[in-house]
């Protein structure tokens, strides 16, 4: 059963069958390659036509009810294939020394040609799969992979061949067998048994292959993004599924069918035809030195004669060098920026991966979950599975039948750019009012009038959020923007947490906790700021807060700060712990333009220092003499024991050592682009700037990674 | 060196003459100057006539016109210039003079082997024409 179509060849409507169109159709193409060289190339080939629309009107006279396969073949033979032409080819010498040469299909061993038949850039690739007599389409994509995974050493080794080889006109790349999706044993696509047929294996191997990640994430306890799809290698590889899905072409035809099976190609064939070719190579090489020696000029002519060629606009030979390199060029900076958008793709799986447990803390709607994956999957992933498959079916030379695929992409995307956007107006939604409530703590006037600010770590396990996959030493990380998860992912540890400090207008000392949070409205705001848990503890000069306050689940994350306010005494003393220099400050704020976020993770109160004894005078604060607390043994109400001395001696070193590992890491990536990503805090507390610093720069190694593809992507423009 | 290469190369050089003396004959429909060719033994492939037949007329040797044809889509009938008589009969005379060169090139070495001597080759040469008219 055939389908019979019509179509209008030479101003007739001619009923054909589909496959004797299609091989009438690469004909035509074929003798369109041939004469391409050729003067009035457009005037022969329509002469051809034509003598073959008269042919068909005698075979329909002749009684047939349409053109098949036969009929076809039996005109071409008639008319002969290009390949055929060459002996009667009446080119004078000059012209039969271009590129207008043709290499017998049915040729034993064929030297290795450039195909000019079959080309997306040189026809290098192509050339090299009629030699071994393999797909096209595998050769390109090997090379692809080879060219990004070689740094652009097989760029160059593709340039070289295209310089050094001859161009042939092969008319039909002869392969052994060619991929094709395997609809009769299909599971999904069919393309695995495709797969398996190709390589004459089981069909349960490949499938094995796929499966098995899929199978061993399964098996995990934890996905990190609930979906076992993004994980690792599985991700990848349901990736490279649906794109083979998509490029390989379904076998339906017999002819289709019987190339998927294909003549047999192993690891023994392909080494054997290798050793026979280079065996023939050496005795090729002995005979023809001379030859070659006196060819190489020609052949340099013959190279910037195809150069010119691979261009079409009319302009002096130099403007078209110039053409053809920067087609290669374009080429090749469209590599890079599928490849960069592909790391910014990996790095948003990677950061949004890490986020995930903060879903819970964010999402109080279905709506927003549904705007998130929204945009997860169809803002972010479907462009560069997109650009992905027209990589794939560039390199291939496939062409979608029909644009449903493009509309399908269209559509997807443009909901997913719904998707954006009402994420980000539902979230802002949520930080556009701010609201905060005061709460005044009961304090006991300390006999000495001096007031200690004490941080204590939370009890209670608290990890950092953990960005930075590469990175192990995560003692030292303090996370993003200061946020830490308890084990059970359900609640949060914040040290979004300010002290400021005010001069009292009686003479004791006052605390008050603004506690602060944002939400849709005011009064939800408060909400929110009411529910942070945060108490202190009081031991007569000895305050302790506690390091960090904390969200749970129920009550969301709703940028919720605390400033503490310590109102001092005129005459009186205030020391604050130096840890108040780990506290992170930020600030997201939504409204009609969107959501912003300013961070300030250095916290530097230009009034104060922490580790320093102030004294409250009528004009503020004033630092109490030049010297660290601990170099004044003789303060008689906080009498320091010598343990306690060894405990600071301590803390000094590891912040010198902070300091140095920081400075390690900026010089190690001085070379990199950390200095346009995140500008230096500017600070008069070095050591406090450093320690922060090195935070910084390890928990924003994936957003390194961001914005060096970022800036990738500005280079490329 | 092989073979089909120098065949192909000699059948090149006569095609174009061949060609255009059919054409010389009267108007010529590409697919009987194929039959033509055919029944003298010189078979040839109609895709390659049809380039040859465009190069000879953009080269003013041939001029054509389009005849109706009961089947199928009207025809090219081709006919000489006078650009194109020239040509032919210059080329005519080069093909009667390299023809009769060519003989006697092949006889020559063919008495040579049989007779084996050397010193007569030169006054036989001068001899060739006759026994070729003849």
């Amino acid at each position: 059963m055939k389908k019979v179509i019509n179509i209008n060849f030479q101003g007739r409507v001619i009923p054909i069958e589909e496959p004797a169109y299609e091989s009438l159709k690469k004909y035509v193409d074929s003798l369109r390659n041939y004469f391409s060289n050729e003067e009035g190339k457009d005037e022969i080939v329509n002469d051809i036509e034509n003598r073959i629309a008269e042919l068909f009107s005698e075979k329909m006279k002749a009684g047939a009810s349409f053109i098949t396969e036969e009929h076809v073949e039996a005109i071409i033979s008639s008319m002969g294939r290009p390949e055929q032409f060459d002996e009667l080819s009446m080119n004078d010498e000059s012209s039969s020394t271009q590129s207008n040469q043709y290499q017998r299909a049915e040729h034993p061993r064929g030297n290795l040609f450039r195909n000019a038949n079959d080309k997306l850039i040189g026809g290098v690739c192509s050339g090299i799969g009629s030699y071994f007599r393999v797909d096209t389409s595998i050769i390109r994509v090997l090379f692809v992979l080879l060219a990004f995974g070689s740094f652009g050493f097989m760029f160059f080794l593709y340039v070289i061949l295209w310089a050094i080889l001859p161009s042939k006109y092969v008319a039909e790349t002869v392969v052994r067998r060619k991929l094709y999706r395997d609809a009769d044993h299909k599971v999904i696509g069919g393309v695995l048994s495709g797969i398996a047929q190709y390589f004459n294996i089981q069909v349960w191997i490949p499938r094995l292959i796929f499966l098995l990640p899929v199978l061993l994430s399964v098996f995990k306890e934890t996905f990190p993004f609930g979906f076992p799809i993004f994980y690792g290698f599985s991700g990848s590889l349901t990736l490279t599924y649906i794109i083979l899905w998509a490029v390989i072409p379904k076998a339906v035809t017999a002819t289709e069918k019987m190339e998927m099976k294909g003549e047999k190609i192993d690891l023994a064939s392909i080494k054997n035809k290798i050793q026979d070719e280079l065996q023939g190579v050496k005795k090729h090489v002995d005979e023809n030195k001379d030859i070659w020696a006196s060819n190489i000029k020609t052949k340099s002519s013959e190279f910037a004669e195809e150069v010119k060629q691979t261009t079409k606009p009319v302009g002096n030979w130099f403007l078209r060098f110039i053409a053809a390199v920067f087609k290669v060029f374009v080429f090749f900076i469209l590599g890079i920026i599928a490849v960069t958008l592909f790391a910014l793709g990996t790095a948003i799986v990677v950061v949004g991966s890490a986020l995930m447990p903060l879903k819970d803390f964010m999402v109080n709607s279905n709506l927003i979950q549904l705007y998130g994956w929204g945009t997860v999957l169809l803002f972010l992933l479907l462009p560069i599975i997109a650009l992905l498959v027209y990589f794939f079916m560039k390199l291939t030379g496939m062409k979608s039948k029909s644009s449903w695929l493009g509309w399908t992409w269209g559509a997807l995307w443009t909901l997913g750019w719904i998707s954006v956007t009402m994420f980000f107006v539902t979230v802002s939604k949520e930080f556009k009012r701010s609201g905060q409530i005061k709460q005044t703590v009961q304090l006991q006037q300390p006999t000495s009038g001096k007031l200690k600010l004490m941080f204590t770590e939370r009890s209670g396990k608290y990890y950092p959020i953990d960005f930075d996959f590469y990175n192990d030493h995560d003692e030292d990380l303090e996370g993003i923007v200061g946020l830490r998860l308890s084990r059970n992912e359900d609640s949060l540890l914040m040290t979004n947490m300010r002290i400021r400090l005010q001069k009292s207008n009686d003479d004791s000392f006052h605390v008050t906790i603004i506690k602060r949070a944002r939400a849709s409205s005011t009064a939800d705001a408060e909400q929110f700021a009411e529910q942070i848990q945060y108490s202190v503890e009081q031991s007569d000069s000895m305050l302790n807060l506690p390091h960090g306050f904390i969200v749970d689940n129920k009550n969301k994350f709703r940028n919720q700060q605390l400033i503490f306010v310590v109102e001092v005494p005129v005459g009186k003393e205030v020391y604050i712990d130096r840890k108040v220099s780990n506290f992170i400050w930020f600030n997201i704020r939504g409204g009609a333009s969107g959501l912003s976020l300013d961070i300030d993770e250095d916290y530097d109160d230009e009034s104060w220092r922490p580790g320093v004894w102030y004294k409250m005078t009528e004009s503020g604060i004033e630092r109490n003499g030049d010297v660290f607390e601990l170099d004044r043994p003789d303060l008689p109400d906080s009498p320091i024991d010598p343990e306690e001395k060894i405990e600071r001696l301590r803390e000094e070193i590891r912040e010198k050592e902070k300091e140095l590992k920081s400075a390690n890491i900026k010089f190690n990536q001085k070379d990199s682009t950390m200095d346009q990503v995140t500008a230096p805090p500017a600070s008069s507390n070095k050591i406090s700037s450093a320690a922060s610093a090195s935070e910084q720069s390890a928990s924003n190694g994936n957003f390194q990674i961001l914005f060096r593809a970022l800036n990738l992507l500005k280079l490329a423009r | 060196m092989n073979i089909e290469n120098t065949q192909s190369q000699m059948k090149k050089g006569v095609l174009e003459f061949c060609i255009l003396s059919i054409i010389r004959r009267g108007e010529a429909y590409p697919s009987d100057i194929i039959e033509e060719m055919k029944k003298a033994e010189l078979n040839i492939l109609e895709g390659t006539l049809y380039p040859l037949l465009t190069r000879l007329k953009n080269a003013d040797l041939l001029s054509y016109r389009w005849v109706e044809s009961p089947s199928g889509p009207p025809r090219k009938y081709f006919s000489l210039t006078d650009k194109g008589l020239a040509f032919y009969a210059e080329l005519e005379a080069t093909w009667r003079g390299m023809a009769g060169a060519v003989e006697r090139v092949i006889n020559t070495e063919g008495q040579e082997t049989r007779d084996e001597g050397e010193g007569e080759r030169e006054e036989r040469e001068g001899e060739q024409p006759l026994t070729v008219n003849s």
